[in-house]
């Protein structure tokens, strides 16, 4: 039986996050929050309850967190829980409105693995997805 | 009320006359005591009298003052002492000094059995008293008792206020703290209706100044257009009515100019920037801005700059010239087929310091003193005919005032009706550099070095690249009238594209643009065209952007408004008189554009690629009509969030909002939107207050469109 992949996303923009759903609900099974609050906690919560989130998805640009600290706060608390060791690191992919190279960069550094530029579709988000290894579901 | 009674008498048997007449009430009330008392004297027949004081009794002046300490220490101090006059110890002067040193307020009455003189000496020895009164004997029992009443009376009384007044200092402290407390919170309500009054000043000036950049973009382009209508065939009637309007057109500007000024400075938003500069160079710059003016009225302009004044001080240039701009034009307002002249002479000279005094003279139609002294306020102009006459709001004269305080100087006028004005005004500057032979370098870095002789290879080809239609209009059509051949494109990118394919002899850069501004543009154009002329065009005359134009890689610098004269110029000083022959050959080459230019004629992409949002959802045209209502609801706030946070100036509110719309208008494909949002986004990121406004209107006018589209097109359902 095939697992489905449990996919937690941010985004503060209605209509983004609408599309955002439809098109990662190919990938796997969304959750979706609007702060970046709400996405650690949803993602500590989900490790508490011992089934992490497989890819996470986050806006670099929201109103209470940049992109940039969400993965940084995401790589610090699996590092202080040796989450490593079980192979059960997030993947994760920034979305970002922002062509420039600045921002991208900073979140390579943080730990991000993949990101895709707004206004994204699905082949967009399929090639970028596909380079971190994470391929459509046939549901 | 107080009832207790000291009787100090030797004679023991008084003791028990008072204790009869004053002593506790005997119960039996069959006789009225009125009979009783008026039946009885002392001695006799006194048995149930008595009103129930509280006596005490001393047979002696000592006993009678240690009794009367003992009550005061006790807290029921005597409100009134009866003395026999002469008691065996103590005299009865120092019995009642001793007793008033004690207790002050106490009531004192001197009983004696002798002669009416022997009271002179008390009375003499105390000083003048309302508390000491004196009895006779035999006593009257009913005197007795009714002096008793009122005088213990009187004694509780003036305990009580006295108390009171005692008290009153806790009350005052009580009341100055409730008034201290009122007070405060009058002050704080005071700072807080203060502090907004200073915020809605400063929104004031800050709408005053965005509407007056507002207006003045247009005004340039009615100016240009002015000046090219001038240049047509025109008969003496239409000439007329053009110059008419060129100078209405002027003096509009001007004004504009004063009011932003103005409110400038009274924010304190005005900072002097000192550098060293040429005041002859400065004072000829403004004569030859207003020279035609003066010239059309029939006035000859004169400039005597005395050989003393320093080649260069160190001054703000910018403000210096607007002093004298402002000075001039109202001179040259106020005075036909006459004589103007702006004179500098030193009046003061140190080692580093000079003092100057400025005269603009004018040979007009002069200023009656009683009108001198409104003449530098706000909005005061000289009233009677003068003001119907010549039309205006006074309000450049203000900012000439406030421009030479703020330059530490002082200016004042010299005028008789009929007899012409002399505006004065004096400042200090420190000197940069004496001799005019140190100007030399600075004249050097002005002539560039790469370009001495004037080429145009291409056929005075020149690329315009400007955002602003009617500038773009204006521009063409000088370029065009005097040979050249003018391109156009709307941005820095466009530049750039434009380009990488084609050639050019020259660059008019316009700084402010959307997608890519001009010195940005100028960076990238310096990496592949070293050495080719670009001139920016720019209203901003400040001396940091023009240092800014210099450092990114510019070659000149031409203020907007454009005037065709000095416009063209400077074009010719760059790449000479465009050559005719090679301009022909051009004009073959060029006629089919590779890059597509800016055509306002284009016809408009829609508001919303509903078909790609559509692709996009995979074909669930349901959920994109549930996406696409919502986001309209969503947008309506974000827009109005937007306003608001813009009028209070929380530009990162409006920055967080137009950033989600942004990429929400982006992902429904409602591209215009997402487009308008983009440049909003980079009036923020530039903090252009006027231009994040107007960015916010045109935000607001593209989401009605948009809303108006998707109610017409309405096939979601």
């Amino acid at each position: 039986m095939e697992v489905v992949l449990k996919i937690l996303l941010v985004e503060d923009e209605f209509v983004s996050r609408m599309k955002l759903n439809k098109i990662l609900s190919h990938f796997g099974t969304c959750d979706l929050v609007t702060t970046g609050k709400q996405l650690i906690e949803a993602f500590i919560l989900a490790h508490e309850e011992g089934n992490p989130y497989g890819l996470i998805s986050v806006d670099i640009r929201l109103p209470d967190m940049m992109g940039q600290e969400i993965v940084q706060e995401i790589r610090k608390w699996e590092k202080q829980h040796n989450v490593a060791v079980q192979e059960k690191e997030a993947r994760i992919l920034m979305v970002t409105a922002m062509s420039d190279g600045k921002n991208i960069m900073s979140s390579f550094k943080e730990g991000c693995e993949a990101y895709v530029v707004k206004p994204f579709d699905l082949d967009k988000i399929t090639q970028a997805l596909a380079k971190i290894n994470v391929l459509p579901q046939s549901r | 009320m107080n009832k207790r009674i000291l009787v100090i008498d030797d004679n023991a048997s008084i003791h028990e006359d008072f204790k009869k007449v004053l002593g506790l009430p005997v119960q039996d009330k069959s006789i009225s005591e009125i009979e009783e008392m008026n039946q009885d004297l002392f001695g006799v027949k006194l048995a149930r009298a008595g009103v129930g004081f509280d006596l005490s009794f001393a047979l002696t002046g000592n006993r009678g003052c240690l009794l009367v300490a003992e009550a005061i220490e006790a807290g029921c101090p005597f409100g009134l002492v009866f003395l026999d006059q002469y008691l065996p110890d103590l005299d009865v002067i120092s019995i009642i000094t001793t007793i008033w040193e004690k207790a002050p307020r106490t009531e004192i009455v001197m009983i004696s059995t002798f002669a009416v003189d022997s009271w002179q000496a008390p009375v003499e020895e105390l000083g003048l008293t309302s508390r000491l009164l004196f009895l006779r004997k035999p006593i009257d029992t009913l005197v007795l008792r009714q002096m008793a009443l009122s005088l213990l009376e009187k004694y509780s009384l003036s305990e009580k206020s006295s108390n009171a007044t005692d008290q009153l200092p806790g009350e005052r402290e009580r009341q100055l703290e409730l008034a201290l407390a009122a007070m405060t919170t009058r002050n704080r309500e005071l700072l807080e209706i203060n502090q907004e009054a200073s915020t809605n000043s400063s929104k004031k000036t800050d709408y005053l100044m965005s509407m007056s950049h507002e207006i003045r973009t247009p005004l340039n382009g009615v100016l240009g257009m002015v000046e090219l209508l001038r240049e047509t065939e025109l008969d003496q009637n239409q000439r007329h009515l053009i110059e008419t309007l060129a100078e209405s057109g002027e003096v509009l500007m001007l004004l504009l100019t004063n009011i932003l000024d103005l409110a400038k400075i009274e924010e304190g938003k005005i900072e002097l920037q000192y550098t060293a500069f040429s005041l002859r160079k400065c004072v000829s710059g403004v004569i030859n801005l207003m020279e035609a003016r003066a010239i059309q009225r029939g006035n000859r302009l004169v400039t005597k700059i005395d050989p003393a004044v320093p080649a260069q001080v160190q001054g703000d240039e910018i403000w210096m010239r607007q002093v004298l701009v402002n000075l001039l034009s109202n001179a040259i307002k106020f005075t036909n087929k006459g004589n103007i002249s702006v004179e500098i002479e030193v009046d003061v000279e140190t080692e580093r310091h000079v003092m100057l005094n400025f005269v603009v003279l004018d040979s007009g139609i002069g200023i009656d003193s009683k009108d001198q002294e409104q003449l530098f306020r706000q909005f005061a102009q000289v009233g009677g005919k003068a003001g119907v006459i010549y039309d205006g709001t006074g309000l450049g004269l203000a900012v000439c005032k406030q421009l030479v305080n703020l330059m530490g100087g002082e200016i004042w006028v010299k005028s008789n009706p009929g007899e012409g004005s002399a505006f004065h005004f004096s400042i200090a500057f420190e000197i940069a550099s004496r001799k005019e032979a140190v100007n030399k370098p600075e004249q050097d870095r002005e002539e560039p070095d790469n370009v001495i002789v004037p080429t145009s290879e291409n056929g005075g080809r020149v690329l315009v690249v400007e955002d602003n239609p009617t500038n773009r209009k204006v521009a063409g059509i000088h370029l065009r009238l005097a040979g050249y051949c003018p391109e156009f494109v709307t941005n820095g990118q466009e530049a750039l594209d434009w380009l990488s394919e084609e050639k050019c002899d020259l660059i008019l850069m316009d700084i402010q643009m959307p997608v890519m501004d001009g010195f940005e543009a100028t960076l990238e154009i310096r990496k592949f065209l070293p050495k080719i002329p670009i001139l920016a065009m720019t209203a901003n005359v400040f001396q940091s952007q023009r240092d800014k134009c210099f450092a990114v890689g510019m070659n000149d610098f031409q203020a907007k408004p454009v005037r065709k004269q000095g416009f063209l110029a400077m074009i010719e000083k760059w790449i000479g008189k465009p050559d005719a022959k090679k301009q022909a050959n051009f004009k073959t080459a060029q006629s089919q554009p590779k890059v597509k230019v800016a055509n306002t004629d284009e016809p408009l992409e829609p508001p919303i690629y509903i078909d790609r949002a559509i692709k996009d959802f995979e074909g669930d045209r349901e959920l994109v009509g549930i996406v696409l209502t919502e986001f309209v609801k969503i947008t309506a706030g974000r827009i109005e969030t937007m306003v608001r946070a813009t009028f209070d100036r929380d530009l990162e509110v409006v920055a967080n909002e137009v950033h989600a719309l942004k990429g929400g208008a982006g992902n429904i494909y409602a591209e215009r939107l997402a487009s308008v949002a983009e440049e909003l986004e980079k009036a923020l990121e530039q903090n252009h207050l006027a231009r994040i406004s107007s960015r916010l209107v045109s935000l607001s006018r593209e989401f009605g469109c948009l809303q108006e589209y998707l109610r017409t097109c309405g096939d979601l359902k």
